[in-house]
């Protein structure tokens, strides 16, 4: 069976219970129906995505027509402070109201010392608060917190030639934003497959209902973890720098230097015992 | 005649009055030929019989270099190029009270230990330097004629 069949299987699976259900549910109370209804119409409904087994972005309870305007203010609610939560802590004092955004720059940098402008550079993150990532032999990368990011730019000259520099601000608000409110739209899908879990009358409609509540749980831990992962890109910006030798003149000072006095090159026991 | 006469004093002055030390032979040693000694840059040679050997170099300090800088020279010279082990260093007077600076180096070569002292005395004009050295054994029996020459250098 593929992916398509099984995802349009527990659509009918999902439609059947909840039909199968419903005097009960409608005998228990009118939220119950409404809840096994809206269950039903989520799986079955244009957003679901059911061939892709995936929510599409204007899916979900968030469009559906059988919510209630108190509860789709209630969300609407509940997901602006969580993305407000979530990108406050990510971002310091950033205005979370504007623009949500990813800072990355690259610089390469021509220096006389690379490993001492390295030492140089990760003390410099680390007293705005930053980490370091990665250190090799010509790449160094560290991240600093959002709101110092210009801060820890702004000297970066006096480290060493800069050569070529790239920064990107790239904005994931609305990204951000979507994953949020499909987070929430899934939670509540999860909590009325669990009801529907609650009321299955026979195994096989038990096995299905789990199998969906499984699927819900999955999507919904990768969208917590895109979540946490932009979270963090907001938090801190990403810096790498590629470090090139400073271009210089050959220079070839031996080991042993010897200065220019031809006496000082007779020194030594074979001239001292070459007695004649 | 006068001119054979002149030319020979001339000679006479030029090798007797070149140097500007005056060093005492130690008694079992023996002074080497003096000419072929200046081709081999040495003011003064003078061996043992058994091969210890006690010389003496002297430089002009047309450059006027500090004391400082001729001991680091030579400490470097001998070894990291030479590759001596420094084994000591004191400051030794000569007779006429002029303070020096020994360096005591030591190197095997195969399976013998070498004993190289080089000790100098740089005067504004001029850089002296007292080089003793032979194989260990032969050199530590006249270490202590070779102390005493350099306790009785006199310097001009």
């Amino acid at each position: 069976m593929t992916s398509t069949s099984t995802s349009r299987a527990l659509g009918r699976v999902a439609l059947a219970t909840t039909l199968a259900l419903a005097p009960w549910a409608l005998a228990c109370g009118g939220g119950a129906a409404y809840r096994a209804q809206t269950a039903a119409e989520t799986m079955s409904s244009p957003g679901y995505g059911g061939d892709e087994g995936r929510w599409g972005s204007s899916g979900g309870l968030a469009t559906g027509t059988a919510m209630p305007e108190p509860e789709r203010a209630a969300y609407a609610q509940a997901e602006q402070a969580t993305t407000t939560a979530v990108a406050a802590s990510a971002s310091d004092a950033r205005d979370t109201s504007g623009p949500l955004l990813i800072y990355t720059a690259t610089l390469t940098m021509a220096v006389f010392e690379v490993r001492a402008t390295q030492v140089q550079l990760v003390e410099r993150a680390r007293s705005l608060g930053g980490v370091l990532t990665l250190q090799t032999d010509d790449r160094l990368v560290v991240r600093v917190p959002a709101a110092r990011f210009d801060e820890f730019l702004s000297g970066i000259g006096e480290l060493g030639d800069v050569l070529h520099r790239d920064i990107q601000a790239q904005d994931v608000g609305e990204e951000f934003r979507d994953v949020a409110i499909r987070i929430r739209n899934l939670e509540v899908t999860r909590q009325r497959v669990e009801a529907l879990l609650a009321q299955a009358s026979n195994v096989e409609q038990a096995l299905a209902v789990q199998r969906e509540l499984e699927r819900i749980t999955a999507e919904l831990e990768a969208l917590r973890g895109r979540q946490r992962y932009l979270a963090d890109r907001i938090s801190l910006s990403t810096i790498t720098f590629l470090f090139q030798p400073m271009p210089r003149e050959a220079l070839e000072q031996p080991e042993i230097f010897r200065l220019p006095f031809r006496w000082l090159e007779e020194l030594g026991l074979p001239t001292l015992l070459e007695v004649r | 005649m006068r001119a054979l006469v002149f030319t020979l004093a001339a000679a006479l002055a030029l090798a007797g009055c070149g140097h500007h030390f005056q060093i005492h032979t130690p008694d079992r040693f023996v002074e080497l030929e003096p000419g072929a000694q200046e081709r081999m840059g040495f003011a003064y040679r003078a061996t043992s019989a058994n091969g210890a050997v006690l010389a003496v170099r002297e430089i002009d300090n047309d450059r006027h270099a500090s004391a400082e800088f001729w001991v680091e020279a030579v400490r470097n010279r001998v070894r990291r190029a030479g590759g001596y082990a420094l084994l000591s260093e004191s400051e030794v007077r000569s007779a006429d009270g002029r303070t020096g600076h020994q360096m005591r180096f030591g190197r095997d070569e195969g399976q013998h230990p070498y004993a190289y002292w080089v000790t100098l005395f740089v005067t504004p004009d001029r850089i002296f330097v007292v080089e003793a050295g032979g194989r260990r054994e032969p050199f530590e029996a006249e270490q202590a004629s070779i102390e005493q020459a350099i306790g009785a250098l006199r310097l001009e």
